[in-house]
C-alpha cells in the first residue's frame, strides 16, 4: 500500500501537468519507417529527432558488399493535428561518411550514392513513400536518411540508418 | 514494393463522395535530364478514355548513367481535391510505347506515392537520381489517381526511358 503525502502528491500533479504541456508543445508531425534490405538481410530504423545533432537514439548498421543490390524503402506520414503544413521538403539520401554513428549529416555536394525529395503541403495523415534500387560500389561507410525540412517547427524528424559496404 | 506503400495507395479512398478529377484538371510535367540531354512529357493524358493514346516520347539512357528525373502536378482547376494519390514509377516493359502498364510485382526500378489535398494552383513536385542497371525499355509514368466517384480513372504523365 501506498503512502502518498500532500507535497508529494501536489508534485506528481505539478510534473504531469508539466509533461502534458511540453508533449503538446512539441506535438511530433512525422512517423518515418525505414528500410534497407541486401541479399544478406535488413535493417529498419523509426523516427527520430533533430536538435540535438545526428538525433537520439543510435542508428542500425547494415553491412553489405560492394556491388550488391540494395532497396531504400520509406513511408512518412504527417502526424501534425494542426493544420497543413506548407511546402515540406521530404527527402532522401545515401551518402558517404567519415565513420559508423557519425552525428553530422555531410552536405550532399559529392559521395551522394542516390537521393531524391518530394515538396509539398502535407494535411494531417497525409504521407510519402518511396522504393528505390541502388547498389554501392565503392567500400566505406554511408548514411541512409529520410527527413524532413522547413516544416517551421522547432525540431524536424529524420530516420537513419547506416550501411558499411565492404 | 506494395507493402511499403500499401497505407499510401490505400488511402485512395475509391468510394468517397469528392470532387471529381478530371484529365485537364491537373498538370502533370516529368522531365528527364542526363548530362546535357533533356526531354519533358508533353500532355497529360485521361486513362480509361476511347481515345487512342498519344505515342510517348523516348529518352535514350546508358546502362547505369546517372539521370535526374524531375515532376511535379499543379492544380489547374478552380476546385479543390482532396486526398489525390499521385503514384510514379520505372518499371521494365517488353517493348517501347506497349499499351498495357506492366503489373508493378516485379522490375520496378524506383516506386514513389504521395497523397495530400490540391486547393486551386496548388502543387507538389518530387526530384530523383535514376540508375538502370540493365539493358532494355522502361515505362516512367506519374498519375493522379482515386479522387473521383469512377473507378480506375486516372490521368497520367508518361515516356519511355530506353536504356542501352
Amino acid at each position: 500500500m501506498f503512502h502518498v503525502c500532500k507535497w508529494g502528491a501536489t508534485t506528481v500533479l505539478a510534473i504531469s501537468i508539466w509533461a502534458i504541456t511540453v508533449q503538446a508543445a512539441r506535438a511530433e508531425h512525422a512517423k518515418i519507417d525505414l528500410t534497407v534490405s541486401g541479399p544478406d538481410g535488413q535493417a529498419e530504423a523509426s523516427t527520430d529527432e533533430e536538435p540535438p545533432v545526428g538525433g537520439l537514439y543510435p542508428r542500425h548498421v547494415l553491412t553489405v558488399k560492394a556491388g550488391d543490390p540494395l532497396v531504400l524503402r520509406f513511408l512518412l506520414t504527417d502526424e501534425y493535428p494542426h493544420g497543413v503544413l506548407q511546402d515540406v521538403t521530404v527527402r532522401y539520401f545515401v551518402v558517404g561518411i567519415g565513420a559508423i554513428g557519425q552525428k553530422e549529416t555531410p552536405n550532399l555536394q559529392k559521395n551522394v550514392v542516390t537521393q531524391g525529395h518530394a515538396v509539398m503541403n502535407m494535411k494531417p495523415k497525409s504521407s510519402v513513400g518511396a522504393m528505390v534500387r541502388f547498389r554501392v560500389d565503392t567500400p566505406g561507410i554511408y548514411l541512409m536518411r529520410v527527413d524532413t525540412l522547413n516544416t517551421q517547427r522547432d525540431h524536424e524528424h529524420f530516420s537513419a540508418i547506416d550501411l558499411e559496404v565492404k | 514494393m506494395t507493402n511499403v506503400l500499401a497505407p499510401v495507395l490505400a488511402s485512395i479512398g475509391w468510394l468517397l463522395p469528392v470532387a471529381a478529377l478530371a484529365a485537364d484538371d491537373f498538370e502533370i510535367v516529368v522531365k528527364v535530364k542526363a548530362g546535357e540531354r533533356e526531354l519533358q512529357t508533353a500532355q497529360v493524358v485521361q486513362s480509361p478514355s476511347k481515345r487512342e493514346p498519344p505515342a510517348r516520347r523516348s529518352f535514350a539512357l546508358k546502362r547505369d548513367e546517372t539521370a535526374q528525373v524531375s515532376w511535379h502536378a499543379l492544380n489547374t482547376s478552380k476546385t479543390k481535391f482532396t486526398d489525390v494519390v499521385l503514384r510514379f514509377f520505372v518499371v521494365q516493359e517488353a517493348k517501347p510505347g506497349q499499351r498495357e502498364v506492366p503489373k508493378l510485382t516485379k522490375d520496378v526500378v524506383y516506386e514513389g506515392a504521395l497523397t495530400t489535398d490540391f486547393k486551386p494552383k496548388e502543387r507538389a513536385d518530387w526530384k530523383f537520381d535514376l540508375k538502370i542497371p540493365s539493358p532494355g525499355s522502361y515505362l516512367l509514368r506519374v498519375e493522379a489517381v482515386g479522387t473521383q466517384q469512377s473507378p480506375g480513372y486516372e490521368g497520367y504523365a508518361a515516356m519511355d526511358l530506353i536504356v542501352e
